[in-house]
């Protein structure tokens, strides 16, 4: 399995049909296994192709674990979960050195942690302390790991799939925001339809289950990311995602009454570039070759959700982050010419 | 999707913006049709509110600002069809949102005007820019030829279409305003004929005229009133406060027996010229004239003899008379010449007739400067009336008490005032005082008795067949209070008797009360039946008294009354508003009578 870097140019001369091609084969093939769930789905391949990572939020049940799994096998990928606890430690996740013995001699050598994989599960990761939490995501954000003053590069893609249940708080470590930053998108879990759910129950209880078929390898991913970043956009439209950003602020000109009352932090300039990449991706997979504020606007919620920190009466009076999201998306239009 | 045959970058370029041309226009076009809808409701509101308001208001400037209105209306589309003109870009992004195109044109156009740089995937990023124009070529040939139909904003049009329905009725129903207004214009157009009247009576009384003539001084008086009736006419109250003001100085500058004098120094010029010549040379009793020909008779006075310079002498003590009315000046020398002449001395006569002359000229030349005042007083006193006239409507004021009745002028055609249109009731006027008793010396030939309350005093004969008894009506015409109400004491003094004459009549209420009187109760100024009263009504005392003519059978000649009469016609002339030429004809009917019988 190749694994080019993202930084070389351009070589495989992947197609912007190839890439909806390939995209749709990939969301089919999930879809064969993950029953319903289409928006999330779509939203966890922009991520992927993003470069970036997701944390999902759901309840527990929901398919979270199915669908990353799904991914491993559709994406022919290396694949690991590790379940957060709080007596998880840094090692346990990023490795260690080993005392081995080799040729008579006593030697550390370094053992990789589940981290070194292409697709990585961090299941309940507000489960873990801070400390255990904070090595996971130096790791998602530098992409390497640091061990005895040895760094250990991880091969792309890498692609991080943190669950969180909204449920049980109890004894869990929230992520700070600017560890909830790292994360380009965060995907909420929707409870399936009944006419989904009867579907979940045939295919689970029979005497077969459905399988994916590997449909994509790690070097196609790669050719992916690199062509959604090639794709021009414009000016306008990047503008209008600078206002959308700017608008979470209370401070901002353009922010709207919601924002004022209940925000306390918007969103930081990787919420921006979090909104300006998954449009491109968005465009991409619907066949386009220009970002439209359109698609600005389809991958607002999840970018940003995580990123506007409500203040303390915006959490007591129940006001989601996404009715901000909403709120803001109503407030900026997009530019529009009579 | 199929990419398009590979194209170089600036022909597809040039295709989308060739393509994006035809949108271009027909998105101003509907532009213009928005702005204009809004600019018309805009004019159509504010037209209502103007012509709301100029029912409520007289506002002379509306159809004025209406007419800007518009004008501003037009202007502001011009200045928006150059301001909303839209870009490419603008057409691009707005045909995107219009075809649901998903920012492909507005995207394609922006990104044709940047270059990759040196990025690193240039190459690729060339390419998908590449795509992106084809896409978007493909996209605006898919587009509808008619994107952009001209839509009419609702609310604008509902607007404007209520704002027309409510200004038709505004506009076609009577405005109570416009009486108003048509009463100022109507008084400006007065303030402009009275203004050029005041000028033209200025440049005859200055015309080669300079200070200290006092013509001169009013004439610049004049001209001033004229320039500050043009100026402000909406002024009234105060133009006709300095005209009243004006024509009081005037008057005041008035000798009170100029006329007096003025018809004997015609009398006595016309005399002395037919004493000189021997024949009428001088019917007009031009004193220039009579001077002329005093002279020439000074100078042949060496030649006649002593009995003809004591005919001269007695002719010309005859004419004392006269002359003590012409003028103390002329008296004397008239008295000296006649002096000269009885003793014989010629020298010293013709130093008395040289003096005779001079002060006929010089008398000649202050009954013109009074005549000219006159003239100018009656001038101010009808642009004044005409002024008043015009003004619009207030309440009356209350008459002037009325004057005591004096007139023993028989009033015969006197024509009734013309009513008002819209006056005010005026307060009733007060009471006159009574009239004094008839003077008239005309012998009463009426049957009816009279009805004066005061005893007549007519002392001629009546010429009726029946006995003399005082049988006018006399109603004092020329008597009684002022009055400034519009209906006006008629003055139809009927008597022409020497019966007394009533008092004046009780000025009367109700239709006889508007106000503002139009000074026009005996005829119009210029009419030669036009002798007005020198106030209005007072209240009349209905003679109840009989004359006290005898009815005796006697004539007497007019020459023992013409004095009389002349004293009283020209007192009469002095003391009321009398047009110049009436005074001149009252003058010469006088004078011509005065060359005796």
């Amino acid at each position: 399995m190749t694994q080019p870097a993202l930084d070389q140019p351009l070589v495989t001369g992947l197609s912007p049909e190839g890439f909806a091609d390939r995209a749709q084969l990939i969301e089919r093939e999930i879809q064969r296994v993950i029953v319903g769930q289409d928006a999330l789905v779509r939203q966890t391949l922009i991520c992927l192709v993003a470069n970036g990572h997701a944390l999902l939020e759901g309840v527990p049940g929901l398919g979270k674990t199915m669908l990353v799994r799904t991914i491993a096998e559709v994406l022919d990928c290396t694949f690991n979960r590790i379940q957060f606890t709080p007596d998880l430690m840094p090692a346990d996740i990023v490795g260690t050195n080993v005392l081995v013995e080799e040729s008579g001699q006593r030697v550390f050598r370094f053992q990789p942690g589940p981290v070194f994989a292409n697709l990585l599960l961090a299941d309940e990761i507000n489960r873990a302390t801070p400390k255990t939490q904070s090595a996971l995501l130096e790791a998602m954000q530098e992409q390497q790991v640091s061990v005895a003053r040895e760094r250990h590069l991880l091969s792309p893609p890498f692609f991080v799939l943190a669950t969180q249940n909204p449920l049980e708080m109890e004894g869990t470590y929230p992520l700070p925001e600017a560890q909830l930053d790292r994360f380009l998108f965060k995907l909420w879990v929707p409870f399936p339809s009944e006419a989904d759910l009867i579907t979940i129950v045939e295919r689970t209880t029979g005497s077969t289950t459905a399988h994916a078929q590997a449909v994509a390898d790690a070097s196609e991913i790669v050719a992916m990311q690199r062509l959604a970043r090639s794709v021009p956009i414009a000016p306008h439209v990047t503008a209008y995602a600078v206002s959308v950003l700017a608008a979470t602020h209370p401070d901002g000109p353009r922010a709207p009454q919601l924002v004022r009352e209940y925000v306390r932090y918007g969103g930081s300039p990787r919420g921006a570039q979090a909104l300006v990449l998954a449009g491109k991706i968005n465009a991409l997979l619907e066949g386009r070759y220009n970002v439209a504020t359109d698609d600005i606007r389809a991958v607002a919620l999840p970018a940003l959700r995580h990123r506007v920190i409500r203040n303390f009466e915006g959490e007591a009076e129940g006001i989601t982050s996404d009715a901000i999201v909403r709120a803001v998306l109503d407030a900026v239009a997009p530019p529009a010419v009579d | 999707m199929n990419p398009l045959p590979p194209t170089t970058r600036e022909s597809t370029i040039l295709q989308l913006r060739r393509g994006l041309r035809p949108y271009q226009r027909r998105l101003w076009l509907r532009r213009l049709v928005r702005d204009g809808a809004r600019i018309a409701a805009f004019v159509a509101a504010a037209g209502l509110v103007l012509a709301g308001a100029a029912r409520l208001t007289p506002l002379g400037w509306a159809p004025l600002a209406a007419a800007a209105m518009v004008v501003a209306g037009l202007l502001a589309l011009l200045i928006d069809a150059a301001r909303v003109r839209p870009t490419l870009a603008e057409t691009a992004m707005a045909l995107d949102s219009e075809q649901g195109l998903r920012d492909r044109l507005a995207s394609a156009l922006a990104l044709s005007e940047r270059t990759p740089g040196d990025r690193p995937d240039a190459k690729s990023h060339e390419a998908l820019v590449r795509l992106q124009r084809e896409d978007a070529l493909r996209s605006l040939a898919a587009a509808d030829r008619r994107a952009f139909r001209p839509r009419l904003p609702q609310r604008a049009l509902a607007s404007t279409v209520l704002c027309a329905a409510l200004i038709v009725p505004a506009l076609v129903l009577p405005n109570p305003q416009s009486a108003i207004l048509a009463a100022r214009e109507e008084q400006r157009d007065a303030a402009e004929q009275q203004a050029r009247r005041l000028d033209q009576t200025a440049d005859r009384l200055g015309t080669g005229r300079e200070s200290p003539d006092p013509r001169a001084d009013v004439a610049d008086e004049l001209r001033r009133l004229a320039k500050s009736l043009r100026d402000r006419p909406a002024d009234l109250d105060e133009h006709l406060a300095r005209l009243g003001s004006m024509e009081d100085a005037l008057r005041s500058r008035l000798e009170p027996g100029a006329e007096q004098r003025a018809a004997a120094m015609t009398s006595l010029a016309r005399s002395l010229s037919q004493l000189a010549t021997g024949s009428d040379s001088n019917p007009a009793g031009d004193p220039q004239h009579a001077a002329e020909d005093l002279d020439e008779m000074a100078e042949g006075l060496d030649d006649k003899s002593p009995a003809e310079h004591a005919e001269l002498a007695r002719r010309l003590a005859e004419m004392e008379p006269v002359a003590r009315q012409a003028g103390p000046e002329a008296r004397g020398a008239l008295h000296d010449a006649a002096s000269a002449l009885a003793r014989g001395e010629t020298a010293a006569a013709r130093e008395a007739l040289a003096k005779l002359g001079d002060a006929l000229e010089r008398g000649q030349r202050q009954v013109d400067l009074n005549r000219d005042l006159a003239r100018a007083a009656n001038d101010v006193q009808d642009a004044r009336r005409a002024l008043a006239g015009s003004g619009p409507t207030r309440a009356g004021q209350g008459g002037q008490p009325g004057q005591p009745g004096s007139s023993s002028i028989p009033g015969s055609s006197a024509a009734p005032g013309q009513p008002g249109s819209s006056g005010q009731p005026g307060q009733p006027g007060q009471s006159g005082q009574p009239g004094q008793p008839g003077q008239g010396s005309q012998p009463g030939q009426g049957n009816q008795p009279g009805q004066g309350n005061q005893p007549g005093q007519g002392s001629q004969p009546g010429q009726g067949n029946q006995p003399g008894q005082g049988q006018g009506q006399g109603q004092g015409s020329l008597g009684g209070g002022g009055s400034n109400a519009r209906y006006l004491g008629s003055g139809t003094g009927q008597g022409a008797t020497r019966g007394p004459t009533t008092g004046n009549r009780q000025f009367g209420t109700g239709e006889l009360d508007p106000v503002y009187a139009d000074f026009d109760r005996l005829g119009r100024p210029g009419d030669p039946s036009y002798i007005a009263g020198s106030g209005g009504d007072g209240q009349i005392d209905p003679g109840s008294g009989q004359g006290a003519g005898t009815g005796n059978d006697g004539i007497v000649p007019y020459t023992d009354v013409y004095q009389e009469f002349q004293d009283l016609a020209i007192t009469t002339l002095d003391r009321s508003y009398v047009p110049v030429d009436v005074k001149d004809y009252v003058r010469d009917y006088f004078s011509r009578l005065g060359g005796g019988p």
